[in-house]
Formats: C-alpha cells, structure tokens, sequence
C-alpha cells in the first residue's frame, strides 16, 4: 500500500511535468506581447535610437527568440528569476520579502475557512433540506456573490469604524511576535476566510448528504454505535475525500483574494508588489508573481491528489 | 415537493435582479438623463436625496448616475467576455475532438493555461496589454477559454461513443453535420451553466482589478473603481462607499442564484454545478 502511493505520486509529479513546462513558456512569451520591450523602459525617454539599441544587446533582448527563451530556462534552474524594472532587488529577493504576509493571512484564513466550513457541511448534509441546511446554503451563495474586498469593507465599516474593536488596516511582522501578526491579520482573515468557506462548504454539505443516506451508515446505525461515532468515525471519513479536493483546488481562489485583501487592508505583502508592478509595468516582477504562484498551484493540486489518495482508499491509483 | 416549491422562489429572485440592473444599465438611461461624468463641485460629498437619490462623490457626481453607468460596464464585461471565450472555447473543444494530432497539442496548451490562478493571470495580462476596457476583456478571454475548451473536449469524447452518434456516421451524415446536429445540441445544457458562472466571475475580476488599481481607471465609473475611490471617504460619507458595493454584491448574487437555477434545472443531463467548475477555476 505505501509503495503503491508512492508510486502513484511519482506518476502524478511526472503527469505534471509538461504543464509546468508549458507554464514556464506562456510566462516567458508574455515578455513578447509586450508593447515596447525592456531597453526603452531602462534607456530612459530621452534616449537615442542607438543608445536604446545598446542596452537591447546588452540585455540580450536581440538573440533569437529561442536562445533567449533557452537563457532565461537555464536561469530559472538555478533559481535567478531575472531582476526587476524598477526595485533595486532581484525578482527573487523581491518575492521573498513580500511572501511572507501573503502567506500567513493565506494560511490564517484557510483555516478559518476550514473550521467553519467542515462542520457547517457536515451539518447541512445531515439535516439536509431542513433549515440549517438551507441557511448554510444561503450562506453558501452568498459567500460566493460578495467579493473578499467587499466582504473586507464590510468588516472595517462594521469592526473599526462603527465599533472600533480592531485597527483598521496594517500589518505586524512574524519577527515581532506570532500573535502580534495573528492579530493584525484577524478582519483580512475573516474577509478570505468567508468567501474560501462559501466555496467548500457547499461541496462538503453535498457529498456529505450522499453519505447519510447510503446503505452503510444505516447499516451502523442499526448496529446501535452511538451518533457521535458514526458522525465521526464513517461519515466524515468516507465523504472527506471531495472536501480536500476543494480545499487543494481553492488554493487559486485563495491567492488571488489575498491580492485583494491585501490591498483593502493594506498589507505590504505579494498584492501590493503585484500593483505596484502593474504600475510601473515592471514585466520580470510580473513573470516572477505569476510563474512562482502558478508552480506553487500546480504542486500544491498532486499534493492534494495524493492526500486524497491516501485518505480514501477507493480512489485507484 | 417542498423542495421543488422552495427552488422556484430564489430562481425569481435570481432572474428578478439581473433583470432590475438590465433595466437600469439600459432602459433608465433612454427616460432619464444620465451623466456619471458631470460635476457639481457646491453639492460635494452630498448625502442621498431627492435631488441626487443615491447621494454625490467627492467630485459632487451623482451616484445614481455612476452607479448606473457602472452597471453597463460590468454587464459588458461580463457578456463580451463570455460570449468570446465560450465560442473560442468550443472551436478548441471541437478541434481537439476531431482532429487527432492537433488535439494533444490544443488540449496540452489548455492545461497550462489553466494553471494559471485566473485573477492572477487576468492582471498580469492587463498589465502587460493596457488598461483599457477591449484589453480587460481580452486579458479574461484568455483566462476562460480553457474552460470552455475542456468541458467541449471532454463532452466531444464522450458523445462521440455515443449510439445515436455512430449511427449518424455510419449512415454518412458529414462531420460538420454530425458536430452542428448530433454533438453541440448536447453540449448546451453544461455550456449554459458554464457561462453563468463564468459571466459572474468576469464581472468580479474586472470589479476586483478596478479596487486594486489594475483594471479601469478613474474617472471611468467601474464599480470596482468607486468602492476603491470611496473607501477614502468612509468614515464622512458612507453613500460614496456601501452603494457600489452592494450594486456588485446584488448582481454577482443575482447571477449566482440564476446560475444555480440552471444547473438544477439540467441536472443529470451530464451538466456540472458551476460550484464544482467555474469557481474552482477562478477568481
């Protein structure tokens, strides 16, 4: 069994190969979409034509295509993500910096999300049809419908500014103490934390309503094991499988609410390097957020395939 | 029973509030005169009333006005987007279906794009294209294409083992008429819920790109836009900040509802919840 998910992972990293490859070139290749390329950007506006074509060559920037495509490949494997337009840092030295706050609030409102939306779920499916259940369903739609940001607004409206329980907006460092930064991140939290439950829970609320009515929990109900057990013990096991796809898959959603949050919050994190980048149009910054966070994705999906793998043993591998 | 009653309720209220902003993106504007550009710097800041119903904006804009006109922005964006990665969508679909050794490559490359976290993916495309309203919508045509490209390709498969497929075939229907008579009329029910969703998370991307300054721009009346421009005035004038808000909190839940509606309605005729496709995609 354990070789045998082993095994099955090494397939599904090799099944996820060529998608990280085609990632890596569709990044690259929006270097080339781009109208004006890198050189009249670094050259300045008062440039000469020539002057513009000798920072283009010594960029590179005039190799054929595929050498600069195969140059750029080579870098990324030994870790160099280019350097960015505008900040005095690599595009790797960039990332890490603003990580860090992207990921806590990330992982904080996850697990929020998960809190919440796990037993919500498994309630509604329990007493499906009846009105808990339709109120998690509401809640559901709903949480879906109202954007993070608006979500986000609502709670400084409600939290800071009518009762004035928590600091509108910034961000306390990990260094400077774990729940100082937990603390800081409690509103953005709970304003990602929402929309990402609204999406799992309507997953977990449905294939948890399969499970109650199925043969073998009747099966151990007549058997007389008392209703926490079978709760625990054979419901929530044989439907968790679909709930931890979607907490993997909404990993997407996750990050690009961050962004946003971020930026209500205003949170020095990824969010605020990404529009920073759009405003000055920094491509390398760009490339970077999307090649890191898309490989991240990507990693993160065949990781949740293998949990659920592993959880679950009437997934085939 | 009671659940047949208890779906036909929100299904109205759904179909009621799409229609309401509809009404107010398009009718209003031919009965009443609208200018969500026009100034009048003595009412600035005004709250809601009977002259300015929804109140003024720092600029002593009327909100109604901006709010209407920012209905029509996010309405388009929604249409012209799904309307153009459906159909660019399901060529690749048909493509990839058909034609063997293009559709490794097309569905491959589609694998990639939709790897891409879609929000993510629409600013950085943004960035890179302009911001301007054709390249907002460009930037979300590419990120839903691939859906509409694998929910195509994997129908396409399946249909294409199908009896009354084959039989078509074998009786020497073309295979342009077996696509248009025998494969796309099943492909609607899957492709209608689809594109609600997709409709809906269009709308909220490009509400979303306007917040964080990457989408529209001021003074363009994005609703996106005006939640960011107002939040500067929260604690002074609460009209600039919580109309806009709920004016994309009501559509996206309108749509939303509706979309649901849909996929109940086409349940177990092979459709997928959007819950289960779009979202997971997106946004």
């Amino acid at each position: 069994m354990g070789s045998n998910i082993f095994a099955y992972s090494i397939r599904r990293i090799v099944a996820g190969v060529p998608v990280v490859l085609i990632v890596v070139f569709l990044t690259f290749a929006l270097t080339y979409l781009t109208p004006g390329d890198a050189a009249v950007y670094l050259a300045g506006d008062d440039a000469t034509p020539e002057q513009v074509q000798e920072v283009r060559s010594s960029l590179g920037l005039d190799r054929p295509f595929l050498e600069q495509f195969l140059t750029w490949l080579v870098g990324l494997f030994s870790g160099n993500l280019g350097n960015s337009l505008v900040l005095p840092q690599t595009v790797g030295e960039a990332l890490l910096i603003r990580a860090e706050p992207t990921i806590m609030l990330a992982l904080f409102a996850q697990v929020i999300a998960v809190a919440l939306a796990v037993p919500l779920g498994v309630l509604a499916g329990k007493f499906y049809g009846g009105r808990f259940d339709r109120a998690v369903n509401v809640f559901a739609v709903a949480g879906i419908a109202v954007p993070p940001f608006v979500v986000g607004i609502g709670l400084i409206l409600l939290l800071s500014v009518v009762l004035a329980l928590f600091p509108a907006t910034g961000y306390v460092r990990l260094e400077d103490g774990l729940l100082g930064s937990l603390g800081s991140l409690v509103m953005p939290a709970i304003a990602l934390g929402l929309a990402q439950a609204a999406f799992i829970v309507r997953i977990t609320r449905s294939t948890m309503k399969e499970v109650f009515s199925s043969d073998f929990i009747l099966a151990a109900t007549m058997r007389g094991f008392s209703e926490k057990r079978i709760v625990l013990k054979h419901v929530v096991r044989a439907g968790i499988g679909p709930t931890i796809s979607a907490i993997g898959v909404s990993f997407a959603t996750l990050i690009n609410g961050a962004i946003v949050v971020e930026i209500v919050f205003n949170i020095p994190g990824l969010g605020r390097l990404l529009t920073s980048a759009v405003e000055s149009r920094d491509v390398p910054i760009l490339q970077g957020l999307l090649l890191v966070i898309t490989v991240a994705y990507v990693l993160l999906n065949i990781l949740t395939d293998v949990v659920q793998a592993a959880v679950n043993p009437k997934v085939s591998f | 029973m009671l659940k047949k009653r208890l779906r036909k309720i929100p299904s109205g209220v759904g179909a009621g509030i799409v229609a309401f902003w509809l009404f107010v993106a398009y009718i209003l504007p031919i009965f009443v005169d609208l200018d969500p550009l026009a100034t009048f710097p003595v009412e600035r800041l005004s709250p809601p009333s009977a002259e300015f119903l929804l109140g003024t904006d720092q600029f002593g804009r009327s909100m109604l006005d901006r709010i209407a006109a920012g209905a029509r922005i996010s309405l388009e964006v929604g249409a012209f987007t799904t309307i153009l990665a459906a159909a660019i969508g399901i060529t690749i679909g048909l493509i990839g279906g058909y034609v063997k050794y293009l559709g490794g490559l097309l569905m491959r490359v589609t694998d990639g794009l939709m790897a891409f976290p879609g929000a993510l993916f629409a600013i950085v495309l943004v960035a890179v294209f302009g911001q301007g309203f054709l390249q907002i919508v460009f930037a979300l045509t590419v990120t839903f294409v691939p859906t509409f490209a694998r929910i195509t390709y994997g129908e396409v498969l399946a249909l294409q083992g199908a009896g009354y497929v084959r039989n078509a075939v074998s009786v020497g229907c073309t295979t342009p008429r077996v696509i248009v008579r025998h494969i796309l009329p099943n492909l609607i029910p899957s492709l209608i819920v689809q594109a609600t969703f997709v409709c809906a998370t269009a709308i909220i991307v490009e509400a979303s790109l306007g917040f964080i300054g990457a989408g529209l721009a001021p003074p363009d009346p994005s609703w996106g836009v005006m939640v960011s421009e107002g939040q500067a005035f929260m604690r002074v004038a609460w009209w600039v900040l919580v109309f806009p808000c709920l004016a994309i909190a009501s559509l996206i839940f309108g749509l939303c509802l509706l979309g649901d509606k849909i996929s109940d309605r086409v349940e177990g005729r092979g459709a997928k919840t959007g819950a289960e496709t779009a979202e997971g995609v997106v946004s």
